[in-house]
């Protein structure tokens, strides 16, 4: 399973995520623990709600959290970036470093066990682990752009504005940083999620639906085999988060 | 000496950031400590009221510390024969850690539903016991085995395809001393990046499988509301943290 492959399968969540939102599996009560049928290919919860349907709801959530995480991981970690890279920020590594030190796992799951059920929290936690590896990237490019000479070549041809092309140059960093750091805060949130739904009974709270609720009530039902989707694409989330926003991989 | 001062100056910086941070955290979540109780530093007040924290945190990073040392020297000695005979091995870190377990846990709870197996062991002990703590250590070094795995596995392509192993297959020489030298380097090197991951997956793997580590204290102490235990865990937590990142970055230069 590539980081490809993860980004296509969390696409899918997120596409369905969009059509399907958070009413689109109804309660229904005679439909308790129903088999996999051709209209519930994953079968029902006990609550009888399509299965499949909630799967395919929880990238709702997950992406408010994720919206909520690159807003945080952005807004704290470029100003930083920039003035990093200026040689500005001294005081960085010490203020910000041990916010880096810690795995995004457990900011995320103390945030998560601190307020409940709540989808920011995530978000939040995700968005600080994010903020120090994100100003490392834009400070280097930063520091790139002002050691290739191309300042120099452009006061020298006139072009005065040169914080104009920075911001250029930085805007080059920040498509990498878009395409590496939904995937990362987005698998980090689905996997911490997952886990605390399961041993803490904290994931998103009810009524949004989580991948990590449908996990658990599939395992706890007659068929054990309506488990495996929903585990493939917590696995497909783990794996597109990959090592954060400097893997290349 | 110098060499140390700085992992372990920003050790002292990052406990204390955690330990800041750890102490606000409690102080704006629902049901925050009042100010009597968040006010003793040493004396736990949820976990175990009255006990003092240095102990429950030492005993319980006792018990982390031998967790992820099993799980790495688990994930070492598997990691060189699986990139060898495997270019994907990295594919094996894809699935997280707490999900093997939660596999493995519905599995076992499926056995003995369908069959007269009762092993003494399951459910799992209050406190984890022997059976837990081998659970979580092989659930725990399935990430950085394929970590490891791959480094080695991409190590040895990368020699394999360069010029010293090309060179000793045209002095009709054996490259494989080589290539195998190099895959060893590339292994090393992923060790140091793989503690981090391997922390943010005992924290979730502890409380899982109730195993009285630093990860399950610090769950314990966030949810009791205790301050001075979830201070310590934090501190500790950031500490070590924030050292071995200082002496990674300070390697790297």
């Amino acid at each position: 399973m590539t980081r490809a492959t993860s980004a296509v399968a969390l696409g899918i969540l997120l596409l369905g995520a969009a059509v399907f939102g958070v009413s689109g599996a109804p309660v229904d009560p005679a439909a308790s623990y129903a088999p996999p049928s051709l209209g519930r290919p994953l079968g029902a919860d006990v609550l009888g709600r399509n299965q499949l349907l909630l799967l395919l709801g929880a990238g709702g959530p997950l992406l408010a959290a994720g919206a909520v995480a690159i807003a945080v991981a952005l807004g704290g970690g470029v100003p930083l970036g920039l003035l990093r890279g200026r040689g500005r920020a001294p005081w960085a590594p010490q203020a910000i470093g041990p916010l880096g030190a810690l795995p995004g796992p457990v900011l995320v799951a103390a945030l998560a066990l601190a307020f409940p059920g709540d989808i920011l929290a995530f978000g939040l936690g995700s968005g600080l682990a994010a903020v120090e590896p994100v100003s490392v990237v834009v400070g280097a490019r930063v520091r790139a752009f002002a050691a290739s000479g191309a300042p120099a070549a452009l006061r020298r041809h006139g072009l005065g504005r040169v914080r104009v092309l920075w911001v250029h140059g930085l805007l080059g960093q920040l498509g990498d940083l878009g395409r590496r750091l939904p995937l990362w805060v987005i698998g980090e949130i689905a996997v911490v999620e997952g886990a605390l739904a399961w041993f803490a009974d904290a994931g998103f709270a009810e009524p949004a639906p989580s991948i990590g609720k449908v996990l658990v009530a599939a395992a706890g039902g007659p068929g054990l085999l309506d488990a495996v989707v929903p585990a493939l694409a917590l696995c497909a989330l783990g794996a597109a988060r990959g090592q954060g926003v400097q893997d290349d991989g | 000496m110098r060499a140390a001062a700085g992992p372990l100056r920003a050790g002292l910086w990052a406990a204390l950031f955690g330990w800041v941070g750890a102490q606000a955290l409690l102080q704006v979540a629902p049901g925050a400590p009042s100010i009597a109780r968040a006010a003793d530093l040493w004396l736990s007040s949820g976990v175990r009221p009255g006990a003092g924290v240095g102990h429950l945190v030492l005993a319980a990073g006792l018990r982390s510390l031998g967790l992820a040392g099993s799980a790495l020297a688990l994930a070492l000695l598997a990691a060189r024969p699986l990139g060898r005979r495997w270019r994907h091995a990295a594919l094996i870190g894809a699935a997280p850690a707490w999900l093997l377990l939660f596999f493995g846990m519905v599995a076992v709870n499926e056995a003995v539903r369908v069959s007269d197996w009762r092993p003494a062991w399951f459910p799992l002990p209050e406190g984890g016991g022997l059976a837990a703590a081998a659970l979580a250590a092989g659930a725990l070094a399935l990430g950085p085995v394929g970590a490891l795995a791959g480094a080695w596995s991409r190590g040895a392509a990368a020699a394999a395809a360069g010029d010293v192993a090309r060179g000793a297959v045209l002095a009709g020489g054996d490259p494989r001393p080589w290539v195998e030298a190099a895959g060893d380097a590339a292994l090393r090197a992923q060790i140091g990046a793989q503690i981090p991951a391997l922390v943010g997956a005992l924290v979730l793997v502890e409380p899982a499988v109730r195993v009285r580590g630093l990860g399950w204290l610090a769950w314990r102490a966030l949810e009791s509301r205790d301050a001075a235990t979830f201070g310590a865990a934090a501190a500790v937590l950031a500490g070590g943290l924030g050292a071995l990142a200082a002496r990674r970055a300070g390697a790297d230069r």
